[in-house]
């Protein structure tokens, strides 16, 4: 600070100020505040839950090529053997799904298939709310199962959780205590430079107030992450390309986030959320459907191939899902309908890989669209307990099954 | 200390002035801050004259809330609360009777009745203004229109009570929430009290009462025996002592103080004030005019809530900033009006605070200093001269109490004389003290 200024302030207050912080922070300081601070500690592991909004068609996502059932009901929308990325002689990547072939070829990538719930609503909005609560059939069901992980924290390690993107206080994040802000941009971190005082000891004694000492030590926490997140903008190692679209823009964010080690553990984003229907594709799927899912293949890729530069690598678990499938014939229109069970993916370094669980039985429908094999429960109570490492039973409200999806690194 | 003695009425004395830090914490509580004007009023005119005129404004209060319920009419005709939550930011900032305000939001909270479930913003704003209309009065009366408004019943998931199938929710919600607390009844209570509430339906957002499908047999409920229909049971409920020392406790946290628990001996005087019918208003009135109030033992024991933290920094800075776009980045922050986010309501206290939501308090901090009308610097020109240092020494008092705090800026700024009263601003928002009501 130039004399003059400091002079300036002098004036201005009537009292000499204390001396200031550099720019920078020091490393000892960041170090004290974090260890100070309810920052977690960064071994812990982060889960990306990505909705594709409207109802993806499973079928023409994992596409059965092998199967006669699919050749006859998909007169217009249906795919050759030729033109999906294969993945066994049974079925294939949708040919726009290229990227995400490359992971899975990887075992970046997992697919979980025919996963849905039994007597699945085929209703937007209480498919999207029982996906939301993990409590299907619960009218009346307020919290998400996120909001109620993050609710489960212990005040010793508590997790925090953010909304990216234009998606407004989606369901699955609310919670009973703790708030899940939402950022859409990060222009909202880039608050202006003036700082109180305050923030220079990281040590200060406690003031005797319980509420001021909180507000305190997450003041400092939260001017720590704004100077990070400057140096993460404005930093070399943020070169990687991400392609133009609205969901890389969220990933984006989401890497920045995590670089500048925010201590955020959940994050949810949205792909076809954008008011023209996303994947509800009831005419002329085709080229709409090919779009959003050349769109989520790069936007996850590139996320991916950020992270790998990263210290996160191995600790980002990004998790897709969508309210239903959608039927198996077409409905004359080139399109088709709610459906029930489909795919979701699983994307993160050193994943088991491959297809998980049977594929969809086309010779077993429920009115017209794929039964469940695998309750979508077990992904989530999987995840709790082997991702986040939270008992799932009072989360979920029961127990269920953990499948084998996640990377064994400890065991 | 025993109940008599921390609420006698505090009295200015040598030891215990009356002086700017209690007027502002008193405006904190009562409602949402004080302007200049205001502050510098209540401090001339000492604790008596200015705790009457929160209980009775001199502004025609009437007048007001009927313009305000016109702008809501409209505003509640689309399908989204949006437009409901913009007016009803509105009218905290401008309101000229903000205890009735504050009150307001604190029954909002308690009753928690949310948009998500209800679907129309007509009935939320009904529901509002029936609390509003009772917010200072009975609570029994509260309880009787929550159990009868539509918009409560549909949040609840009450839609229809047959005699055949009771519905327990409203009884479990009354009972538990809103009532004697879930320690004080059993799960026989629980059904006799569901029992008294059958018959009552929500069809096309009304209220019915089919007495074919009320169950006419005699209920005990809270050891009350007898043919309980839903009037009964919400006197049952609001005469229980229980449910007054709940009551008077949630009070207390919300006026007095979010970190000590009160125990049931210094509540007794307000519970007894309380009294079976719920007299909101002398209970209220003998905390913020109590010793106790104007004491350590309340003085910044409570967070803001983000909606009060927002209110409170336009109303002392008098500015009116876009509320619609401020009840999105207040929802953002975890108080999205009109809808809470369980039938408990909002998050409270520390909740409120984290390293995000403080960045984001930053954010609509230097927002809402920059709306209008006019400057800011026309602002701190006219009242407290165009100096730097009177103006810093003027923003502390609105905004810290008068408590300059000590700068350490951390790059070269412009220094610029029309910039100085928005980075003080920004400054003091930032203290963690901003943060406490």
């Amino acid at each position: 600070m130039s004399p003059h200024r400091r002079a300036f302030l002098k004036s201005l207050v009537g009292f000499p100020s204390l001396v200031s912080l550099s720019p920078v922070i020091p490393p000892l300081l960041a170090r004290t505040v974090l260890a100070d601070s309810a920052c977690p500690a960064a071994s812990d592991n982060v889960l990306v839950l990505l909705q594709l909004s409207g109802g993806n068609d499973g079928l023409n996502t994992i596409v059965p090529v092998g199967d006669d059932q699919y050749a006859r009901h998909r007169r217009t929308l249906r795919f050759q053997p030729g033109e999906v990325l294969r993945i066994d002689d049974y079925a294939g990547f949708h040919p726009e799904l290229r990227e995400l072939a490359r992971l899975f070829a990887e075992a970046r990538l997992s697919v979980v298939q025919s996963v849905g719930y039994p007597d699945s609503s085929r209703d937007h909005e209480v498919a999207l709310r029982d996906w939301h609560t993990a409590q299907p059939g619960h009218e009346h069901a307020d919290t998400g199962w996120l909001g109620r992980a993050l609710d489960s924290a212990t005040p010793a390690s508590p997790m925090s959780g953010i909304i990216v993107g234009s998606i407004r206080q989606p369901q699955v994040m609310t919670a009973a205590r703790t708030v899940a802000p939402r950022l859409h941009s990060l222009q909202q971190l880039a608050v202006n430079d003036l700082e109180p005082a305050v923030y220079q000891s990281p040590h200060s004694p406690t003031s005797g107030n319980p509420l001021l000492d909180h507000v305190r030590r997450h003041s400092r926490i939260a001017r720590l992450n704004r100077h990070r997140m400057g140096d993460v903008l404005a930093g070399s190692d943020r070169r990687a390309r991400y392609p133009d679209s609205p969901l890389a823009a969220q990933f984006h964010i989401i890497a920045d986030l995590l670089r500048a080690e925010l201590g955020t553990r959940v994050f949810f984003a949205e792909l076809g959320g954008d008011g023209f229907g996303g994947f509800d594709n009831h005419a002329n799927q085709r080229d709409n459907h090919a779009a959003l899912l050349r769109q989520l293949s790069q936007a996850v890729a590139a996320f991916l191939d950020d992270l790998a530069s990263t210290a996160w690598t191995d600790r980002v678990l990004l998790v897709t899902f969508s309210e239903f499938g959608r039927t198996l014939s077409e409905n004359g229109r080139r399109g088709t309908d709610h459906g029930a069970a489909a795919p979701l993916f699983l994307a993160g370094n050193g994943l088991r890989g491959g297809l998980i669980g049977p594929p969809p039985d086309l010779n077993d429908l429920q009115a017209d669209a794929p039964v469940p094999h695998t309750d979508f429960r077990s992904v989530y109570a999987t995840l709790l307990e082997q991702w986040l490492a939270l008992p799932s039973q009072p989360i979920l409200g029961r127990s269920f099954p953990s499948l084998d999806l996640l990377p064994r690194r400890d065991a | 200390m025993r109940g008599q003695a921390i609420w006698a009425p505090y009295q200015p004395r040598a030891d215990h002035p009356w002086e700017l830090r209690w007027a502002a914490h008193l405006f904190r509580r009562a409602g949402f801050g004080g302007d200049a004007n205001t502050l510098r009023q209540a401090v001339a005119e000492g604790p008596t004259k200015t705790i009457d005129r929160l209980l009775e404004p001199a502004a025609d209060v009437e007048e007001f809330e009927a313009t305000f319920d016109r702008f809501e009419k409209t505003a509640a005709a689309g399908n989204s609360t949006d437009m409901l939550r913009a007016w009803w930011l509105r009218r905290m900032i401008e309101t000229p009777h903000p205890l009735l305000e504050k009150l307001t939001l604190f029954w909002h909270d308690h009753f928690a009745a949310a948009n998500r479930h209800v679907s129309s913003p007509q009935l939320m704003a009904r529901h509002i203004r029936t609390l509003r209309s009772g917010a200072l009065g009975s609570y029994r009366t509260l309880l009787q229109s929550a159990v009868d408004d539509p918009a409560l019943l549909l949040s609840l998931g009450a839609q229809q009570s047959r005699r055949a199938r009771p519905a327990k929710n409203v009884a479990r919600q009354l009972l538990a929430s809103w009532g004697v607390g879930p320690d004080h009844f059993s799960s026989r209570d629980l059904h006799e009290t569901a029992r008294a509430l059958t018959g009552r339906f929500v069809l096309q957002n009304q209220l019915r009462v089919l007495p074919r499908e009320h169950d006419p047999d005699p209920k005990n409920v809270l050891g009350q025996t007898g043919n309980w229909n839903a009037e009964d049971v919400v006197r049952i409920v609001a005469a229980h002592p229980a449910t007054s020392e709940n009551l008077v406790r949630k009070l207390y946290a919300w006026l007095i103080s979010e970190t000590e628990q009160p125990s049931p001996a210094q509540l007794a005087p307000l519970v007894q004030k309380f009294g079976p019918q719920g007299q909101i208003l002398p209970v209220v009135e003998t905390m913020l005019r109590s010793e106790h109030f104007f004491s350590a033992h309340a003085y910044r024991q409570r967070i803001k809530s983000p909606v009060e933290w927002a209110v409170g920094l336009a109303r002392s800075l008098e500015r009116t900033p876009p509320t619609v776009q401020l009840g999105e980045q207040l929802a953002d922050l975890g108080q999205s009006l009109y809808d809470p986010p369980t039938s408990s309501g909002f998050p409270r206290g520390t909740d409120w605070i984290q390293p995000l939501t403080l960045l984001g308090r930053w954010q609509v901090a230097d927002q809402i200093a920059a709306a209008g009308p006019g400057d800011l610097k026309a602002l701190a020109d006219r009242l407290a001269g165009n100096q730097p240092g009177k103006q810093a020494a003027w923003l502390a008092e609105l905004l810290l109490d008068g408590q300059l705090p000590a700068i350490s800026p951390e790059e070269p700024a412009n220094e610029r004389a029309e910039e100085v009263v928005s980075r003080l601003v920004t400054l003091f928002t930032r203290q963690p003290e901003y943060q406490l009501a």
